[in-house]
């Protein structure tokens, strides 16, 4: 059998590096790279800022810089392609000051499903939600949810650059060195429970069925006005739900307390 | 009404169509402010004008609303016939005693006139007596706006006993002789309604009222006051029909079923006993007083207390009223920013934080966060109230809390440089507003912390693939080996499963003959035929003649396995040592 010399070791670790920076690199890079606008977020800041100052003397005007800077947050967050929990924080912060109850308490979901453990995001979504008139609660969180929980002390980004950084030096060892081979099973078990933790939160992400009441609306006990109220009274702006069913123009909901009803479409929002 | 007599009074119709008008009263008798419903249908016109009628003096005459329009089809001997009828309903009310005459209903159809004939009506005072008393009462009967209390209206009914069959009419037959629809509830109807939608009803008790027994139904809402003075309470008047004769009957069903054989229409407007509501003195009144009226304790926590300048404090103020009596709705939590010691150090929002009600006690929570690095403690906070009790504004104060501030970045927003904004790397915004947490920085904004599933492919992909190379070249390795191994060893093998045959048996022979040919030729030899046979060794460029006599010998193996006979093993042999020269010679020239 041919012995491999020193050379062949060489080129064989320059081709792993070059292919890595290709197939790796280049592409976390160009994702990564944000695309959030520095001049629309800064805009939309300075306009919840003056809202902010007028709040106190004038909140018709201060109303109008909210609505200004909610709409700025909202322009920003379409470039970044809705990523950026941060970004859906002050989002929903302008919503909320602006009076938009029930897309503010979306926006504090959405974007606790991107950062599950920032105090933040969760104390202003409970305050948010103490503005509600009559909540018929919040749904318990799944155990999916209370799983996400533990492994967020990293961000999705640093597990998911650990992750390729330990695909990258299993496949290392395994090409370079056979004598390695448990190292390099024992890198890929890392990089596989890691890219795990990632897949699950995108998963999760991806999966929400969660919703918000964005008006005060009735549910009935069918897809039709024709349908009699489940509910006599009807359901406050800001009130949570889970999306059961579409069909046209009506979304199948469940409350917290398990009712479940027919609502317009138009009347909610989905949290995503 | 089981005792009304209906009285029915044909028109004068003098119709050519056979149109008419009639009226039906269901009362000669009506009581002094009781309603008698008078019913006036019209016949077979379906274009009218009216009814009309003219004004009676002491009656008050009300139209009600809607009309109630009926056909009736017959067929007769073949012949068709329809009619309809508009019935139109009034309500007469006698504001005095006496004899009254109620005119002609007339109607105006197609230009002519149609009318009923007058008929009498006598109203009569109904004494209520002590038969039906309405009251209403506070508990407590002295409180301050502020406060929380319970209105109660409380219906007290005489108990009415039939002496000639010898029974006492129970609490519940009582009840249903008082009407629910034609009494006005005032506060008390959302109370009331609320009941009787849960299958509920107020439950009467006994109660002796001079030497008199009263059944009393009590209906309580709770009073919250807004302004001092008398309870608003709106119009509360009952009205039953109270019992004058009770009766035995048989019936299909039921033999002795007890029925009301007589009764008369009672009302009585309900009387608010003492109720003041005072409003607390103004003589004293701190400055920070936010309208809490009780016996209040306040308790707070504050979470962390370890922070850096700007992280935000979650200050928890829980306010717990010890009199049982006080207003927690409407209860207001105290402005942090106006207490001492606040606004100097932290940040505080300026507007007061929702509560939540948790049993007795309200619970607010306000984040704030320190101004400097030089805060050392949350200072005690404050809650005046007054206490009815005592009659004085008393204050409850919290113990001072020690927290810890580190120095941190501070934050800065040149709001006057427009679009120039920037933040420094590490800054955080620390600015509050209202209850809610400031907006986080620019620089957070610009972070994505998420990845998609875009990314997860195009990244994790390509090192599992050169991972997982090493493992596939070397499974291809070992079947190519395993596959030499065979050719190498097939004259072996073939001499092997040949040893040991005394008889040759034909198809051992052939199958012997044909997992070389297959294995010469690399080929898999489960379900190797002749025919495979000639076509490998074709494709491998075998002499003709050689595989002729190939093809040849595996034909005689076929045809003496049907017909029977021997084959030579020697030629067979021969064969094989021929395509080993001739199968080398191939690789050889195609290596």
């Amino acid at each position: 059998m041919m012995q491999r010399t020193p050379l062949v070791r060489v080129i064989k670790i320059i081709c792993l590096i070059a292919l890595a920076v290709v197939g790796a690199v280049i592409p976390v890079a160009s994702s990564w790279k944000s695309n959030v606008n520095p001049e629309a977020v800064a805009a939309a800041e300075i306009a919840y800022a003056r809202g902010t100052e007028l709040s106190a003397s004038d909140s018709l005007a201060a109303a109008v810089k909210f609505r200004e800077s909610a709409d700025g947050f909202a322009v920003a967050l379409a470039e970044a392609h809705g990523e950026g929990a941060a970004l859906r924080f002050n989002h929903a912060n302008s919503l909320l000051r602006a009076g938009d109850l029930g897309e503010a308490i979306a926006e504090y979901r959405a974007a606790a499903l991107r950062a599950p453990n920032d105090t933040r995001i969760q104390t202003n979504l409970s305050e948010a939600r103490g503005q509600v008139a009559r909540s018929p609660g919040v749904a318990t969180p799944t155990i999916l949810q209370y799983i996400c929980g533990v492994w967020d002390f990293a961000t999705e980004q640093a597990r998911w650059i650990a992750t390729i950084a330990l695909l990258w030096i299993g496949c290392a060892v395994l090409t370079l060195n056979t004598h390695w081979r448990s190292y390099g099973l024992t890198a890929f078990a890392c990089a596989l429970l890691l890219g795990t933790t990632v897949m699950l939160d995108v998963a999760r992400r991806n999966s929400s069925a969660a919703a918000v009441f964005i008006d005060l609306a009735v549910i009935r006990k069918g897809n039709g006005e024709g349908f009699e109220l489940t509910i006599a009274q009807p359901l406050p702006e800001g009130t949570e739900c889970e999306v059961i069913e579409s069909r046209l123009g009506w979304i199948q909901v469940e409350l917290a307390d398990g009712t479940r009803g027919w609502v317009d479409d138009q009347a909610i929002i989905r949290v995503n | 009404m089981l005792f009304a007599v209906v009285m029915s009074m044909l028109a004068t119709s003098a119709s050519t169509h056979a149109q008419t008008i009639t009226v039906q009263c269901a009362s000669q008798q009506a009581y002094v402010g009781e309603p008698v419903r008078v019913s006036v249908s019209i016949e077979d016109a379906t274009a009218f004008e009216g009814p009309f009628i003219d004004a009676v003096d002491g009656l008050e005459i009300t139209r009600l609303p809607g009309e109630q329009t009926s056909t009736r089809l017959e067929f007769i001997n073949g012949r068709r016939s329809e009619s309809r009828s508009v019935g139109i309903g009034y309500e007469l009310i006698a504001r005095r005693t006496g004899q009254f005459t109620i005119p002609a209903f007339t109607v105006t159809v197609g230009g002519k006139t149609l009318s009923t004939k007058p008929f009498l009506l006598n109203a009569v005072v109904s004494e209520t007596g002590d038969l039906l008393i309405a009251s209403i009462t506070c508990e407590p009967s002295t409180m301050y706006v502020g406060q929380e209390g319970e209105l109660n209206l409380e219906i007290a009914v005489k108990r009415y006993r039939e002496e000639k069959l010898g029974i006492t009419l129970d609490e519940g037959s009582l009840w249903s002789l008082i009407g629910r629809e034609t009494s006005s509830w005032g506060a008390f109807g959302p109370a009331l309604q609320k009941m009787l939608s849960e299958n509920r009803r107020p439950r009467g008790e006994s109660r002796i009222i001079g030497d008199t027994e009263y059944i009393v139904f009590t209906i309580s809402k709770s009073f919250d006051p807004i302004a001092p003075g008398v309870p608003v309470v709106g119009d509360v008047r009952i009205r039953m029909d109270y019992p004058t004769k009770l009766a035995r009957g048989n019936d299909l069903f039921f033999e002795n079923r007890l029925s009301l054989a007589g009764s008369r229409p009672i009302s009585v407007e309900a009387t608010i006993a003492a109720v003041t509501v005072l409003s607390p003195p103004e003589g004293g009144r701190p400055a920070a007083w936010n309208g809490a009226v009780g016996s209040f304790t306040i308790e707070a926590i504050a979470k962390p207390v370890d922070v850096a300048v700007g992280d935000p404090i979650t200050v928890t103020i829980r306010l717990t009223d010890e009199s049982t009596t006080a207003g927690l709705a409407g209860l207001q939590a105290p402005v942090i920013a106006d207490l001492p010691g606040f606004l100097e150090n932290f940040r505080v929002p300026r507007e007061a934080a929702s509560g939540t009600i948790d049993g007795r006690s309200k619970v607010f929570t306000q984040s704030i966060r320190a101004a400097s690095d030089s805060v050392r403690e949350l200072p005690p906070i404050s809650f005046v109230f007054f206490n009815p009790s005592s009659g004085g504004y008393e204050t409850a104060t919290t113990q001072p809390i020690a927290i810890t501030v580190r120095p941190s970045a501070v934050a800065k927003l040149h709001s006057d440089e427009a679009l120039g904004i920037t933040t420094e790397p590490g800054e955080n915004f620390t600015k509050v507003e209202g209850g809610l947490l400031a907006n986080a920085s620019t620089a957070e904004c610009a972070e994505i912390n998420t990845v998609n599933m875009q990314l997860i492919a195009s990244t994790a992909l390509l090192p599992l693939g050169i991972a997982a190379l090493p493992f596939v070249i070397a499974r291809v390795r070992r079947s190519r080996e395993a596959r030499e191994l065979r050719t190498r060893v097939a004259r072996q093998t073939f001499l092997q499963e040949l040893s040991g045959i005394e008889t040759p048996d034909p198809s051992v022979v052939e199958r012997a003959f044909l997992h070389y040919i297959s294995a010469r030729t690399h080929s898999d030899r489960d379900g190797f035929t002749r025919k495979d046979a000639f076509d490998r060794l074709s494709e491998c460029s075998v002499d003709a003649s050689l595989l002729a006599n190939c093809d040849d010998f595996l034909r005689q193996c076929e045809r003496v396995r049907y017909a029977g006979g021997a084959v030579d093993i020697d030629a067979v042999r021969a064969l094989v040592d021929l395509l080993e020269v001739a199968t080398a010679k191939t690789k050889a020239a195609a290596a």
